[in-house]
């Protein structure tokens, strides 16, 4: 496992973007430790530059307090802690990448985050994308949402994400 | 924690398994990322020296397309480790992780964290589970194979050693 890149988000930013990612590695792992300035406990990740929904196939499983349940569409937000989580805490996530540097083949993102909240409820989430180009990726964005799931958020200063090549 | 690549296995052709053997026992574990497709709906299994002996599961299913979430404990004389991999596109493969801890251990039993989906553009199936081999033996052999079929050629899986 080596360290590629970290990105730190030195004020609040909308993204938080890895690019120019070697192509020498056969798979990448990424430890997360983010928090939002919104009430808004998601964020979503995609390659190369590819938001548009259609491009993604997304299934989730989240728990929730006491209870699990499951959902599915294009993108499934991954989850961070918020601004009304407790002071200073940042919630760490994982994803791993098989295979991202193979063309013509479909790339599969295995995550799980979780949002913390020391006072109200928090949230854990494992979470599969499908993402149905098959190029080779290049960089990786992460992104602050809202609600509507579409951008719009954005993390905390001291937000980051790490990216490890392994193989 | 350091990833060293012990070994890769591209199929050229489709096969019943994938086999890593000789495993070296300087490490202190063992990750495999694999990226299967197979000639059939099926689940993935892992086999340890090639022992069909007792393998206790728990796992969590998730299939999108139903949304059913369900889940079971189970004995078997396999590792069954992942979901379908019956994919539909040429360009789908399902992606995989397993983590297995001390294998070169022969104060314990053997345990597994396995990780997967197979996701295609009408169908959405994550799986995650643990598991464990109901032997102290060290692990020097592993075989990975779909419990029904074979995997096709473009099958790839990478055997790393971990360590501390």
């Amino acid at each position: 496992m080596k360290l590629i890149q970290t990105a730190t988000a030195a004020t609040a930013v909308s993204t938080l973007t890895f690019n120019s990612i070697p192509q020498t590695g056969k798979d990448l792992a990424i430890y997360l430790h983010l928090r939002s300035t919104a009430s808004f406990i998601g964020f979503r990740v995609y390659f190369n530059g590819s938001n548009d929904s259609a491009a993604w196939q997304s299934s989730r499983i989240i728990s929730t307090g006491s209870s699990v349940s499951v959902d599915n569409g294009n993108f499934q937000s991954m989850m961070h802690s918020t601004s009304s989580s407790s002071a200073s805490a940042f919630a760490p996530g994982f994803i791993y990448i098989n295979g991202y540097a193979t063309s013509g083949r479909i790339k599969t993102l295995l995550g799980d985050s979780y949002g913390e909240s020391y006072s109200s409820t928090s949230y854990g989430g494992l979470v599969v994308q499908r993402w149905n180009l098959g190029d080779a990726i290049t960089s990786i964005t992460f992104e602050g949402t809202t609600s509507s799931g579409t951008g719009g958020g954005a993390f905390a200063a001291g937000s980051t994400v790490s990216l490890y090549s392994i193989g | 924690m350091s990833y060293t690549q012990i070994a890769t296995s591209t199929l050229s052709a489709q096969a019943a398994n994938i086999t890593f053997s000789s495993i070296p026992q300087t490490f202190r574990d063992l990750v495999v990322s694999l990226e299967a497709r197979g000639t059939s709906g099926a689940m993935i299994e892992l086999r340890f020296n090639g022992s069909t002996g007792t393998y206790r599961i728990v796992a969590t299913t998730y299939n999108g397309v139903g949304s059913t979430l369900s889940a079971n404990t189970t004995s078997s004389t396999a590792l069954e480790t992942s979901a379908s991999i019956d994919n539909l596109l040429s360009t789908d493969f399902g992606s995989h992780t397993f983590d297995i801890f001390e294998y070169s251990s022969t104060a314990k039993r053997k345990i597994a964290l396995t990780r997967g989906s197979a996701t295609t553009s009408s169908s959405r199936v994550f799986y995650q589970g643990a598991g464990y081999w109901d032997s102290n033996s060290a692990i020097t052999t592993l075989l990975i194979k779909p419990t029904s079929g074979s995997f096709i050629a473009g099958t790839t899986a990478t055997l790393y050693g971990v360590s501390a």
